[in-house]
């Protein structure tokens, strides 16, 4: 080993270093950028979890704990009558609904028992569990026996964190693979020559992007299906919904991803550079499509930004599918898949685009 | 009868004119030299008459059919500077992708034995020597028989004995298919086997015509003192 030798390699890599500007300005910014975004997100969140209450109890328990949720900062509580708080269930704006029945200081008083009914909206196990500890800290007096009856709309009380978060998990696994796949394939093509070649033939720009696009598509509905597969009968993840809803979205999200992937290679020279899209596209992604966090929490600058995001729609869509059992006669679920057809075909644009810059700029 | 027209054309990259108001003209059956230093130009006149670069001024006919249409394509073979092959196929799929797109899968097997690769046709081409990469993407150029084959600097790295190989396809493929070949070059030497040559010095046509015409207007014994005293 001679130092010197050493020396010469390392002030080669720092000049390197230094020639590259992206390099320097990804190596150093993107740090920034998404710390600045997380630590946003986990100052700005909202609470934005609401509890709906009917207190039916003539008798001094029911008022005193609907006063002690009242009282609560950390939830936002909704008093309606049950028929209006069933509607708010169903359109997602309450996460739940506790009613406190007739008898129920009577039983306290005879069984020493409470039996409030609590309707929970059920989808996400982290609200579920947020919400019952809120109401359990409502219960002001000690000794009592709780006998709460618990409904879900959606899922149930096995319902796990990986139930919640597999859908998801399936959308970026699916999206990321075949956006970095293509990225470098397409450069690949760029890099050696050979798109060149491709360009000086008869074939056309739609021949070439579309040529691209079915055999990525082809691959990736092979990995979309082994992936789910995978998930529902090897991890057991909690499905209700169509398989054939499933794979729609997992379709649309590829067609996204081989189209972002072309598009975004249009910025590299090298699949060195293209490898640093990753943070880029993929980071911001995994904070803000509802992966992690729900989209509704979070500050309102980030929430328009989350709204512009594929992964934001294929998320919602998946969850909706699987934990929801929705299909197309659900809005939200139409509007994820127009979302991400949308998406699909502006992408698609760009693609194109890049090959004619690519025709434009050799 | 020309079957490339160049007329005044200028291409300009960051306010330089890489070419510049270059004009020329090539007739049907001929081979055609691209003569001149490396930088000079060659690589930017042959992508703009393939359709892969624009260009900012002059005319262009090439097969009486305007600027490179893809119809007009059909008919163009193009051997880059650099291989420009999947690596990750082997010699025959590459062949055989570039024969699918002009519908010239039957001449397969006449290209294999024409560059000599039909013993290693399976063999993958990242395993290849690099004259035999050459072999393959002149190969992947010729598949369909075009009429009009640019191949840009087609001999450079390959050794003597591949490089008079190469000048032997050539001049069969020449004769044989009666197709014009444009051929740029920055080794003098391998002039001698063009019909016509332009002498091409910063995007500009220093001089056109055959290597007796040029030796004989600059009163030179060779190529290189030729393109030295057309260049002052």
């Amino acid at each position: 080993m001679n130092l010197k030798n050493i020396i010469s390699i390392v002030i080669r890599i720092l000049k390197q270093f230094k020639n590259d500007k992206r390099t320097v300005a990804l190596f150093f910014i993107v740090p920034l950028i998404i710390l600045l975004l997380l630590g946003y997100m986990l100052l700005g969140q909202s609470t934005n979890l609401t509890l709906g209450l009917k207190n039916k109890d003539k008798g001094f328990l029911g008022k005193e704990f609907s006063n002690n949720l009242l009282h609560n900062k950390d939830i936002n509580i909704k008093t309606e009558n049950i028929n209006q708080l069933k509607k708010d269930l169903l359109s997602n704006k309450i996460q739940g609904y506790i009613i406190f029945p007739s008898n129920f200081t009577n039983n306290f008083l005879i069984n020493h028992t409470i039996s409030p009914n609590i309707y929970l909206e059920g989808s996400q196990p982290q609200e579920v569990q947020n919400l019952l500890s809120n109401i359990n800290k409502a219960y002001s007096i000690k000794g009592m026996k709780i006998k709460e009856s618990i409904h879900y709309l959606y899922g149930n009380s096995k319902l796990n964190i990986l139930d919640y978060f597999g859908p998801a998990f399936i959308g970026i696994i699916v999206f990321f693979l075949v956006f970095l796949i293509t990225s470098v394939s397409f450069l690949r093509e760029r890099s050696e020559g050979t798109l060149e070649r491709l360009i000086a033939s008869p074939l056309s720009k739609a021949d070439i992007v579309f040529g691209y696009m079915i055999a990525f598509i082809l691959l990736s509905f092979v990995q979309a299906v082994i992936v789910l597969l995978f998930s529902l009968y090897v991890l057991n993840m909690y499905n209700i919904g169509n398989i054939l809803y499933i794979l729609i979205i997992e379709f649309l999200l590829t067609i996204s991803a081989v189209n972002t992937g072309i598009f975004l290679s249009m910025f590299s020279k090298t699949e060195f550079q293209a490898i640093q899209f990753i943070p880029l596209v993929i980071i911001p992604q995994v904070l803000l499509s509802g992966i992690i966090f729900t989209v509704n929490t979070e500050p309102p600058v980030l929430k328009t930004i989350s709204n512009i995001l594929p992964l934001t729609y294929a998320v919602q869509g998946l969850r909706i599918i699987m934990i929801k059992g929705k299909n197309l006669n659900s809005h939200t679920l139409l509007l994820d898949i127009i979302v991400l057809i949308i998406f699909s075909l502006l992408m698609l644009l760009g693609a194109f685009l890049t090959i004619k810059n690519t025709i434009d700029t050799n | 009868m020309n079957i490339i027209e160049v007329t005044n054309l200028t291409k300009t990259f960051s306010g330089i004119n890489v070419i510049d108001d270059l004009s020329l003209s090539i007739k049907k059956g001929s081979i055609y030299g691209l003569l001149g230093p490396n930088g000079s130009g060659k690589t930017t006149l042959i992508r703009i008459l393939l359709g892969i670069l624009n260009y900012d001024k002059g005319e262009i006919f090439i097969i009486k059919k305007g600027m490179s249409s893809k119809e007009t394509l059909k008919n163009i073979g193009y051997m880059p500077q650099q291989s420009s092959l999947y690596q990750d196929l082997t010699v025959f799929d590459n062949i055989k992708f570039f024969a699918s797109i002009y519908n010239a899968e039957k001449n397969i097997n006449f290209i294999l034995d024409l560059v000599e690769l039909d013993e290693i046709k399976n063999k993958k081409v990242s395993r290849l020597s690099g004259g035999m990469k050459q072999r393959c993407s002149l190969a992947c150029a010729l598949v369909h028989k075009p009429k009009l084959l640019f191949l840009d600097e087609p001999t450079v790295g390959v050794d003597p004995l591949l490089r008079a190989q190469f000048w032997s396809y050539f001049n069969e493929i020449s004769k044989n298919n009666d197709t014009t070949i444009v051929v740029s070059s920055h080794v003098m030497d391998e002039a001698e086997h063009c019909d016509k040559l332009a002498l091409i010095r910063f995007g500009k046509l220093i001089a056109e015509g055959s290597v007796s015409h040029l030796l004989e207007k600059t009163n030179s014994n060779n190529l290189e003192n030729a393109f030295l005293k057309l260049s002052k």
